[in-house]
């Protein structure tokens, strides 16, 4: 390591040897910092020991027993882990989960920047009104959107059919056909979540510095380039947050596909298979063997995709 | 002003910390270390859980003030809870020790698990098995496995999904079907195919008879009334793959694809259907009666799901039996064990029974209040008496380990949708069963 002596300053004098800062060691901070750092300190490690480091680690035991609540735990080794691999509800659960996934989040995240784009050209007032409106659904429970969804798809009598009947074009299933009922679930989840998506990429486009579109009109650049060329890139923080956020929710989601599920197997999901495995067929050592399985898959996206998008440059 | 020194500060906290924990080791006296009192007497709290549906409430708001008359020491603490809630808690409840003292319960909740470890055995307390099986019918006692002659839940009310069915009185009157003289399970389906309704299309857009809500219990009854099996109580071998189970599962594909009384894309769900009005004859349960009469107006009726003509022997299976059982906790407690009882044995007794009738249309394991003179002075006395003597003398449980048939149903559900074949419906929900028994016997066996 070189020092101020390698380099001495003009006149031929070297200045004085300063003591190199030595790092406190743990204890030593300890002693040094305040009472009430330490009780907040304290207070977070507690709660978060109960609420997330007690029920993973004994989430991590169950993957290894045979348990049901009742019975003695019987440890069965990795039996849970291999019989994963070769249990066919797995792999269609795994399917359908990936096939919601990346239709949601594509389309969803799609139309809410489109949306986006569209409210960032409209000032004043109705930028808030029409903000409002798309964040309605957003704020209503799920729940509650669920049962009116359900209502609109029913196959005979529902509002759907009823239209498009009205006006000559063929009645559909819906939820009662195994290769309709997926698409259906993701289009009312994209409906109740496309608000959360604009009023993010909203906030994104409207800190693009104008002065940029400036510079770029000035040279000649239509809208669409601009868009790609100036916000596409600014926003991209907003959008990878998006994107890690949605990958997570959608494999987690489990209200839509529990409460109105299509027949058979056609929309049963990791997240619904593991609460089936664990709470109707008291196959608990299954279940959490299974949640690991889900919970080790969106680390690796989540670390893949801040990795893979990670921002190069400052601006 | 003056202030606290870090070190001043972790000596008061530790001193409190201490005191604490000290407080908390010291015993809690009990009710028993009362003294020269006497225990009876003593109040006592009853928790009881219980599914949360109007009619379950209207039976607690009878049951509940005709108990406190006679044990006035004893404050009922009723406790509602959701369907899902009440699944989803029970058994890590009872696990963590902070269950109910009396619990509503579905015996399919508790067949994949050792029953003795779930629930006290009442037997004793309830007056004995002998004495039970003879006011209730004893079909209502072997929904589950349990070792010996013993009694682990108080059998209470049952909609017998499948084993029962119900009709729209107006369609059948307008087709001219008398429903209350099918003699055979042919004859529901001639009737089907008379009441059901199709567009030009030959789309279906009103079905005769739909089997969408029992299909997967009716296949259990076909195959026995076929002279077949398919579960072995002792090896615990799973056979729905079989020349039987593939005859009794084309009774009930034809019912789809030959018959056409009931069409996939008519509705998403039945049991909505029927309230639309949408079925004339289902088997989704005597429960529904009730319910879409008073709730939906729609005018029905039950019977009993009459065997196949060829029938080898007459036998039903009613799915599952909704019952009450008591907190093990409650051994220690012998003063809230008699509380307990009692207020369990109030629940199924003819008085409270009764009460359900006026509002309940499925069946109850009791046999005495159908031969009750008020039985007919309550809404569904009459036709809950005509099921119930007509079904409990023939229901048959196979007594699985299996606790969440839906994997095995969703499958056969894919061969009357035609996406597989029968014999692979079949033989897949055999490899899912089996499974799930197997991992149960080894839970049940450690």
């Amino acid at each position: 390591m070189t020092t101020l002596q390698d380099h001495p300053v003009s006149g031929g004098q070297s200045l004085p040897q300063l003591p190199v800062a030595r790092r406190d060691s743990l204890w030593r901070r300890f002693r040094r910092a305040s009472p009430f750092a330490l009780i907040y300190s304290a207070a977070i490690l507690v709660f978060y020991t109960i609420i997330f480091i007690i029920p993973f680690g004994t989430g991590i035991w169950l993957a290894f027993q045979n348990w049901d609540f009742i019975t003695t735990p019987k440890f069965v080794g990795l039996r849970n882990f291999g019989r994963a691999f070769t249990d066919q509800y797995f792999w269609w659960a795994l399917q359908k989960t990936l096939l919601f996934s990346v239709v949601e989040i594509a389309l969803g995240l799609s139309l809410a920047l489109l949306f986006a784009l569209a409210l960032s050209q409209i000032l004043g007032k109705w930028q808030n009104i029409y903000l409002s409106l798309y964040y309605l659904p957003v704020i209503t429970p799920l729940v509650v959107s669920l049962y009116l969804w359900r209502w609109l798809y029913r196959p005979t009598g529902g509002a759907f059919n009823t239209l498009l009947s009205s006006v000559g074009l063929p009645e559909q299933p819906f939820l009662a056909s195994p290769q309709q009922a997926l698409w259906a679930i993701t289009a009312v989840i994209i409906w109740a979540h496309l608000g959360t998506g604009i009023v993010l990429f909203l906030a994104g486009i409207n800190d693009v510095p104008e002065s940029l579109f400036e510079a770029a009109r000035l040279d000649g650049a239509g809208f669409w380039q601009s868009f790609f060329k100036i916000t596409m890139p600014l926003i991209r923080p907003v959008l990878v947050y998006q994107m890690v956020v949605s990958v997570i929710g959608t494999v987690q989601m489990f209200e839509a596909f529990f409460l109105i599920p299509g027949p058979g197997f056609s929309t049963r999901t990791l997240a619904l298979y593991t609460y089936e495995l664990g709470f109707r067929a008291l196959n608990l050592g299954y279940g959490a063997a299974v949640s690991l399985i889900i919970f080790v898959m969106l680390l690796g996206a989540t670390v893949f995709q801040l990795r893979r998008w990670q921002i190069q440059w400052e601006h | 002003m003056h202030k606290t020194s870090r070190r001043q500060f972790l000596k008061v906290g530790a001193g409190l910390g201490a005191l604490t924990m000290l407080a908390a080791c010291a015993p809690v006296a009990s009710e028993m270390d009362a003294g020269s009192a006497d225990a009876m007497e003593e109040p006592l709290d009853l928790v009881v859980w219980y599914q949360d549906w109007d009619g379950a409430n209207r039976i607690m708001g009878w049951v509940q003030p005709e108990f406190e008359k006679d044990h006035e020491n004893v404050t009922v603490d009723l406790q509602a809870i959701g369907y899902g809630d009440l699944l989803n808690k029970m058994l890590p409840s009872i696990a963590s020790g902070t269950e109910g003292d009396v619990m509503m319960m579905y015996t399919d909740w508790v067949v994949a698990t050792d029953i003795t470890r779930v629930f006290l055995d009442i037997t004793d307390h309830a007056g004995g098995a002998a004495e039970l099986e003879e006011k209730m019918w004893p079909a209502a006692f072997q929904a589950v496995e349990v070792p010996g002659n013993k009694v682990y839940y108080l059998p209470w009310l049952a909609g017998i999904r499948g084993a029962a069915m119900t009709v729209n009185t107006v369609h059948c009157d307008e087709a001219g079907v008398d429903y209350l003289n099918f003699g055979s399970y042919e004859e529901v389906i001639e009737a089907g195919i008379a009441m059901t309704q199709m567009n030009d299309e030959g789309k279906v857009t009103r079905s005769g008879y739909s089997i969408a809500s029992s299909q997967y219990q009716l296949l259990w009854t076909l195959i026995w009334q076929l002279g077949g099996d398919f579960f072995d109580r002792e090896t615990g071998v799973w056979s729905h793959d079989s020349e039987v189970g593939e005859a009794a599962a084309q009774i009930l594909h034809d019912v789809y694809h030959v018959h056409k009384t009931v069409d996939f894309e008519l509705f998403t769900n039945e049991y909505e259907a029927c309230g639309q009005q949408l079925v004339s004859i289902w088997g989704n349960g005597a429960w529904t009666m009730s319910v879409l009469t008073d709730v939906a107006d729609v005018p029905a009726d039950n019977i009993v799901t009459p065997p196949l003509a060829n029938a080898a022997e007459y036998v039903l299976y009613p799915q599952h039996v909704a019952g009450y059982g008591l907190s093990k906790r409650l051994a220690d407690d012998a003063a809230k064990l008699s509380a307990a009882v009692d207020f369990a044995l109030l629940i199924v007794s003819n008085g409270a029974l009764l009460q359900a009738l006026d509002f309940y249309s499925g069946v109850v394991p009791s046999k005495g209040v159908y031969n009750d003179p008020g039985i007919g002075d309550v809404k569904y006395g009459l036709v809950s008496k005509r099921v119930a003597e007509g079904m409990w003398p023939y229901a048959r449980y196979p007594q699985d380990h299996v606790a969440q048939q839906g994997p095995a149903a969703a499958e056969f559900d894919r061969a009357m949708r035609q996406e597989i074949s029968i014999q692979e419906a079949l033989s897949n929900m055999d490899a899912y069963l089996q499974e799930q028994e197997d991992q149960a016997r080894e839970r049940l066996a450690a």
